[in-house]
């Protein structure tokens, strides 16, 4: 039988929509920026971008305060980061790879005792 | 610590060794009962190396209950840490390291036939570690005030926060944007410098350095380098090395051992 606790769950499921949210928010602030850089957008587009970005991180601020989300949306940040950062590890240092599978002399002995 | 001629302390009708290290002897030694769950250390000698030992049953330690964990490892360590003053350099095991016995002969054997099998590799290992021990090195940077510091340093950067100063709220925003991603930029490029510098000079003031992966940390503090350095016991030149590095601005070090040299007794 699976025990859950639901607040965890509660707690799990929103912080992890917040992180997409916030995700999302990331990638519409680059294109954004990207716009704003080339040219193709008027002062007055600019203002209007920047004034719905900015409303749009107060209201995830909010939200993360008022349901007790930071460290949830943190975490979940933070193992996506290092999901990354494992997948870029492998590609620039494959020498690294045995490292995984053969640490330290003894453990051959431990796993053959078993 | 106290000699013995007991050929083998292994008689006590159990049929495993549990393996803390290894060192370089030839003789029988009692330890004391200083093992896990207080069981008497003891090494088992074979042709010019030893294994620091307990005598146990052929299962792995395990327990559900984290205090008796911790006082198992804390007591691989205590061994680990008396053996390495008593012989001056050890291969350290981790932690549930078991030789069992088997239909060819006892533990005991097993375990010499292991040590005679590598002796050609642990002898050079444990040369090259007598009178040397591991340190940890960590190097970190308060990131917020390295940044600050660097729009105020920085002509451009300080242009561009001036600016998004005096804009309407929806353009300033994109404009600190902006600024985030250049200061960011120049943060990696600083990073990079520190990083650099920092390893070489701390890799000529030690015999070897491991890499180890960079940790998370508390908000504000970023972990810029950690390294396990193994260096002689009486070597004085890494600490002015650290002196210095901790003097540059924003920047702080954690040192810590010596340590067993864990990180440079790898098989790879």
């Amino acid at each position: 039988m699976i025990d859950i606790d639901e607040d965890n769950l509660k707690s799990g499921v929103l912080g992890l929509v917040m992180a997409v949210v916030e995700i999302v928010r990331d990638a519409l602030r680059n294109q954004a920026a990207r716009r704003m850089e080339s040219g193709t957008l008027t002062d007055e587009e600019i203002e209007r971008l920047g004034r719905a970005l900015a409303d749009l991180d107060l209201a995830i601020e909010d939200i993360k305060r008022e349901q007790g989300l930071q460290e949830a949306v943190q975490s979940v940040r933070d193992g996506l980061d290092d999901l990354v950062d494992d997948a870029v590890q492998r590609i620039i240092n494959p020498g690294a790879w045995p490292d995984e599978s053969v640490g330290l002399e003894n453990r051959e002995e431990a796993g053959a005792r078993s | 610590m106290t000699t013995t001629s007991r050929e083998n302390a292994c008689s006590t009708g159990e049929d495993a060794i549990y393996v803390y290290c290894v060192a370089r002897g030839r003789t029988h030694w009692l330890l004391g009962p200083i093992g896990l769950d207080g069981h008497m250390v003891y090494t088992v000698p074979h042709d010019g190396l030893c294994c620091v030992v307990h005598t146990c049953p052929a299962k792995p330690y395990q327990s559900d209950d984290p205090q008796v964990v911790e006082s198992w490892v804390v007591a691989h360590q205590r061994v680990i840490h008396t053996a390495l003053d008593a012989f001056g350099a050890v291969l350290p095991m981790a932690f549930n390291m078991i030789v069992r016995g088997g239909p060819n002969g006892d533990a005991a054997r097993n375990l010499k036939g292991w040590l005679a099998e590598k002796r050609g590799r642990f002898i050079p290992l444990l040369d090259n570690l007598v009178g040397k021990a591991e340190y940890g090195v960590q190097v970190f940077w308060d990131r917020q005030s390295i940044a600050g510091a660097l729009v105020e340093d920085q002509p451009e950067l300080r242009r561009m926060r001036d600016n998004a100063l005096a804009k309407p709220k929806g353009l300033a925003y994109m404009l600190q944007q902006k600024l985030a991603k250049a200061t960011g930029a120049a943060l990696e490029d600083l990073a990079k410098q520190y990083v650099q510098g920092f390893y070489e000079r701390i890799r000529q003031s030690v015999d070897q350095v491991h890499v180890d992966r960079l940790k998370k940390c508390d908000r504000g503090q970023q972990m810029l380098l950690n390294l396990s350095c193994l260096a002689g016991t009486g070597s004085r030149a890494l600490g002015p090395v650290l002196e210095e590095i901790e003097r540059v601005e924003g920047i702080s070090v954690r040192f810590t051992g010596p340590w067993p040299p864990y990180s440079f007794v790898r098989a790879a």
